[in-house]
């Protein structure tokens, strides 16, 4: 399960779905927004998404962490639109049999998502200025 | 053939619309849809290596062919998370 919301994203129901009587461990990722790029102050984000692309690729990376660790189960949020300093850009919740299996896969999953989730964001300082972001 | 291409980031800043429609020969390639987009918007060519393109949701590879009807998004390096 991976969703794309523009409202505040409830980590705890997020993190929920993946629990399992078979599972051992959920491990989970929470990004949330930095108040600092090096020395400059950041008022917020704003972050944007080809949403059907997205979906179709973070279901494929889905599949492909699944065949790679032996988890049980893992769902992830994204927000998108205004996002302020403090406030969480993303979570991903895997959930395993065995910890380092779960921890692992998380890894994964959320270095992976960065890389090929076509999500965009641009940063807003408080000087004013603003500028779009790469993750590269 | 006409061809919609989607526009997103700074791309779409630049160019000033959501999305573009582009008079593209059948049979073609990523590289034609960046030789017209360069020549429609100029700016483009500044940063057109870092520039990716999607075709229905999958990123393009340089020997795919550009299906008439489908949806194209100029992808810019990504930033999520």
């Amino acid at each position: 399960m991976f969703k794309i919301v523009d409202k505040k994203i409830d980590c705890e129901s997020l993190i929920d779905k993946v629990y399992s009587t078979k599972a051992g461990a959920v491990s989970s990722f929470i990004g949330t927004v930095r108040g600092f790029t090096g020395d400059k102050q950041v008022k917020y984000l704003v972050y944007e998404a080809y949403r059907s692309m997205a979906l179709k690729q973070v279901e494929k990376l889905w599949e492909e962490v699944k065949e790679k660790f032996d988890i049980e189960k893992i769902a992830g949020a994204h927000r998108v639109g205004k996002v302020n300093v403090g406030e969480v850009s993303v979570v991903i919740a895997v959930s395993a049999a065995h910890r380092h299996a779960a921890i692992q896969a998380c890894r994964h999953a959320i270095d992976n998502l960065k890389k090929i989730a076509p999500i965009w964001k641009k940063e807003f300082m408080k000087d004013g200025k603003s500028c779009w972001i790469s993750n590269n | 053939m006409k061809i919609k291409v989607l526009l997103f980031a700074h791309t779409k800043e630049i160019v000033g619309e959501e999305a573009v429609t582009l008079d593209l020969d059948k049979g073609g390639k990523e590289k034609d849809v960046f030789e017209k987009l360069e020549s429609l918007y100029p700016e483009i060519s500044n940063f057109k290596d870092s520039l990716k393109l999607a075709m229905n949701g999958r990123y393009m590879t340089d020997n795919d062919t550009i299906i008439e009807g489908a949806e194209l998004a100029v992808i810019p390096p990504v930033s999520g998370g």
